[in-house]
């Protein structure tokens, strides 16, 4: 009985609680002591009143066992929404990577760094588009440029994002009809 | 674990279907909603009837509580808002959201008149009930009365009351238990007699 008062109390190890419930549960003297406990309480605070927990009980027969859904371990379903936008953005950035890459790889042929004065083109800073390129190009002169370009026009990427290569054509076309 | 542990776990039994688990509660908490409710319900026979449909209501919507708030601030609102529609429905006044509000729930002692939630045929026995409690209560040993009001009327904890009487938490324990029972054996025969109500 000792361990019932402590236990109207809340004050019993959290392992006892669920013993403690059954006992209470299949004894009708504890029930009965934890309503007068209770009672008494109530009693010292200035608040006595019939039990209605009979009238209540008695409603409850007619009642369907509530049966609540387990509850999932918490913070699963915020990871799982921070996932989904995640995983999205991603796929995202793969597909304008995918699409991009080719035009992308095209640039260094011409800006693989600035020509050097000797006529042979100083190595430019590493970047991830050189690293694409499969040999360091050499240049000898703007005429060797304009001469590959010419001969490579139609294999040029012709979308808005080439970047000067039109311009570079349009230049070489020009100089080729002024020569002739 | 302290009260609030002790309410979360009977809200999960009665969550899978342990009906017991809930009388414990509605035991425990039952006065304590009859007493809010009467102070914008005067009938005392209608108090009792809402305070029975506020529990039932609170049952059926035990699988929607979260925990997120103490039961009896759970419970606080459901009474209210029961008591409002009852109101409502019997054309007359109800309360005003800001009448109460969930803060009050926790720390709801204002001293009320027996009167306010008694019939006039529970008037007798609620008054032989109190008169008794104080009785025993002016004739415990110093000690078992000042562990017991620390608890009862105070709200403190074990380990708060042993820090105040200076003692182990396992004497305060006791004491408090020594309190109950020696005012338990003198309601016994009172709550026993009782013909067609529990006490």
């Amino acid at each position: 009985m000792e361990k019932l008062s402590a236990f109207v109390d809340g004050e019993v190890q959290d392992g006892d609680v669920q013993s403690q419930l059954a006992r209470i549960e299949s004894d009708a003297g504890l029930r009965s002591a934890w309503n007068t406990y209770h009672l008494i309480g109530d009693a010292l605070r200035g608040n006595v009143s019939p039990d209605l927990t009979s009238r209540v009980v008695a409603r409850l027969r007619d009642e369907p066992a509530t049966l609540a859904p387990r509850r999932k371990p918490a913070g699963l379903g915020r990871w799982a929404w921070l996932a989904m936008p995640a995983a999205a953005g991603v796929a995202a950035v793969t597909l304008v990577v995918w699409t991009a890459a080719p035009i992308w790889q095209a640039e260094p042929q011409i800006a693989s760094g600035p020509i050097a004065a000797g006529g042979t083109a100083a190595p430019g800073p590493v970047t991830a588009v050189s690293l694409s390129a499969p040999e360091p190009r050499t240049l000898a002169s703007g005429i060797e440029v304009d001469n590959y370009l010419f001969a490579h026009q139609r294999y040029a990427p012709t979308s808005a994002m080439q970047g000067v290569v039109p311009y570079a054509r349009t230049v070489t076309d020009e100089r080729r009809g002024v020569s002739k | 674990m302290d009260d609030r542990d002790l309410d979360r776990q009977l809200v999960e039994r009665a969550q899978r279907g342990d009906k017991h688990a809930f009388e414990l509660l509605v035991s425990k908490y039952q006065r304590k909603l009859a007493r809010l409710l009467a102070r914008f319900i005067r009938d005392p026979a209608e108090v009792e009837d809402v305070a029975q449909e506020a529990f039932i209501k609170a049952y059926r919507a035990l699988p929607s509580f979260r925990g997120d708030s103490a039961f009896y601030t759970w419970l606080y609102r459901i009474g209210i808002n029961t008591a409002k529609n009852y109101l409502v429905a019997m054309k007359r006044r109800a309360p005003t959201t800001t009448e109460f509000d969930a803060e009050e729930a926790e720390g709801f002692e204002n001293a009320e008149q027996l009167r306010d939630i008694n019939t006039p045929e529970s008037m007798v026995m609620s008054k032989e009930i109190a008169r008794t409690v104080n009785d025993t209560m002016d004739q415990l040993p110093e000690e078992l009365r000042n562990a017991i009001t620390l608890r009862e009327i105070e709200g403190m904890s074990y380990e708060d009351i042993a820090a105040i009487m200076n003692c182990p938490i396992g004497t305060v324990r006791s004491r408090i238990f020594r309190a109950r029972e020696a005012i338990a054996e003198r309601l016994r025969p009172l709550l026993d007699t009782g013909k067609d109500r529990r006490w």
